[in-house]
């Protein structure tokens, strides 16, 4: 008698209860896969810019890349004592959150060391001095190679450094050419 | 049918067969969603510590005259004093003719003293390669970044570390010509 109110049990409340909650966990995820299917951008590779060429420039978003990249990497290197501050932030509104955390770690020893010892860097890019090394809708690599003129109260010298710029942006379905790029690293390749 | 099925099944059990079916549908719907999902399936981007470098899968004509150019500048700055004509029939089996009796004579009023007085073993290690244009697709523009260092030779001590002879940004120009991308020109970026 016990042995078939337990069976009544299991099979009244119990099971139906068990599959009601896995019927509610399998109906709300594939409700979140399928709304994640709807906004969810695909990435995908771009064709890289063809740069200095003026009859097929390539596509907006990939002279955006290199553009965005060659202003960071002149950005980085244009230092002047006289406005160490406001130069250093302009570098860092061109960058992700995250790399321009980075950057202040070392901004205040490195606009020290300007604003004493005098210096003023200018920075600028020889022709055909930028190529794409990777590209997609979301992220970039960029070499940027620099000129860097250093004037000292004493003199100046002028030092080529070989750089790559690495860029992001989140693709969007609205107009995807007006996201802009946002710099996530820039590495001086030694 | 299935109702006609279903009012045989006794009441306490019927709940029990509608949510197990119901279940199956919501599984199946849940199986064809993450089996269907949009899954970014991107090649990487180069990673500069890379050894040997790999350059990037790049959109359109220009990844192969890129991927051409990071195997052919090593071979220019890669010679053994002892092999001399041999690294230089490597390096211009990729070249065009043009481009190749130029090279050639570089090769022998500069590199081959060099060599000899050195008794110079080189290589190169290429750290960056990307796309600057393409130009109708059959000319190309790559820019490379290649160490050229001495791995054997007098300034290498015995058992040293090889001492990097120079840091080159380079422009290597490649045409494709019967299908074939060749080395039609290799300029400093300066």
């Amino acid at each position: 008698m016990a042995q078939g109110a337990r069976a009544g049990l299991l099979v009244r409340v119990v099971l139906p209860t068990v599959l009601a909650l896995l019927l509610v966990g399998v109906v709300t995820t594939s409700v979140v896969l399928w709304r994640d299917r709807g906004t969810q951008e695909t990435v995908t590779l771009l064709r890289p810019a063809d740069l200095g060429n003026p009859q097929s420039p390539g596509d907006g978003r990939a002279r955006g890349a290199v553009a965005s990249a060659r202003r960071a990497a002149t950005t980085y290197f244009t230092l002047d004592h006289r406005h160490v501050d406001r130069d250093m932030a302009a570098f860092k509104r061109l960058t992700t959150d995250e790399f321009g955390e980075a950057y202040d770690r070392d901004a205040a020893a490195l606009a020290e060391r300007i604003e004493k010892q005098q210096l003023v860097l200018t920075a600028s890019l020889p022709d055909d001095g930028s190529a794409t090394e990777y590209l997609t809708t979301a992220d970039a690599q960029v070499l940027v190679v620099v000129q860097v003129t250093t004037a000292r109260p004493t003199g100046s010298t002028t030092t080529r450094f070989r750089t790559r710029v690495t860029l992001e942006r989140e693709p969007s379905s609205a107009d995807d050419f007006e996201t802009p790029w946002r710099v996530s690293d820039l590495e001086e390749v030694p | 049918m299935a109702v006609r099925l279903l009012r045989r099944v006794p009441d306490g059990t019927r709940l029990l067969v509608v949510l197990t079916v119901l279940v199956l549908v919501a599984s199946a719907v849940l199986l064809a969603l993450s089996l269907t999902r949009d899954e970014d399936d991107l090649p990487m981007a180069p990673r500069a510590s890379a050894s040997p470098y790999e350059p990037a899968v790049l959109e359109g004509p220009g990844g192969e005259a890129l991927a051409v150019a990071v195997v052919a500048l090593p071979a220019t700055l890669t010679y053994d004093h002892e092999r001399l004509p041999a690294g230089l029939e490597t390096a211009t089996s990729m070249m065009t003719a043009s481009f190749a009796r130029s090279f050639t004579r570089t090769f022998r009023t500069r590199a081959v003293p060099f060599a000899r007085r050195q008794e110079a073993v080189t290589d190169a290690v290429v750290r960056g390669a990307g796309l600057v244009r393409v130009e109708g697709g059959n000319r190309a523009v790559t820019l490379v970044y290649a160490d050229q260092r001495m791995v054997e030779g007098r300034r290498v001590p015995a058992g040293g570390q090889p001492v990097v002879l120079a840091r080159n940004a380079v422009l290597v120009s490649l045409v494709r010509r019967g299908g074939l991308w060749l080395v039609d020109g290799i300029t400093p970026v300066e």
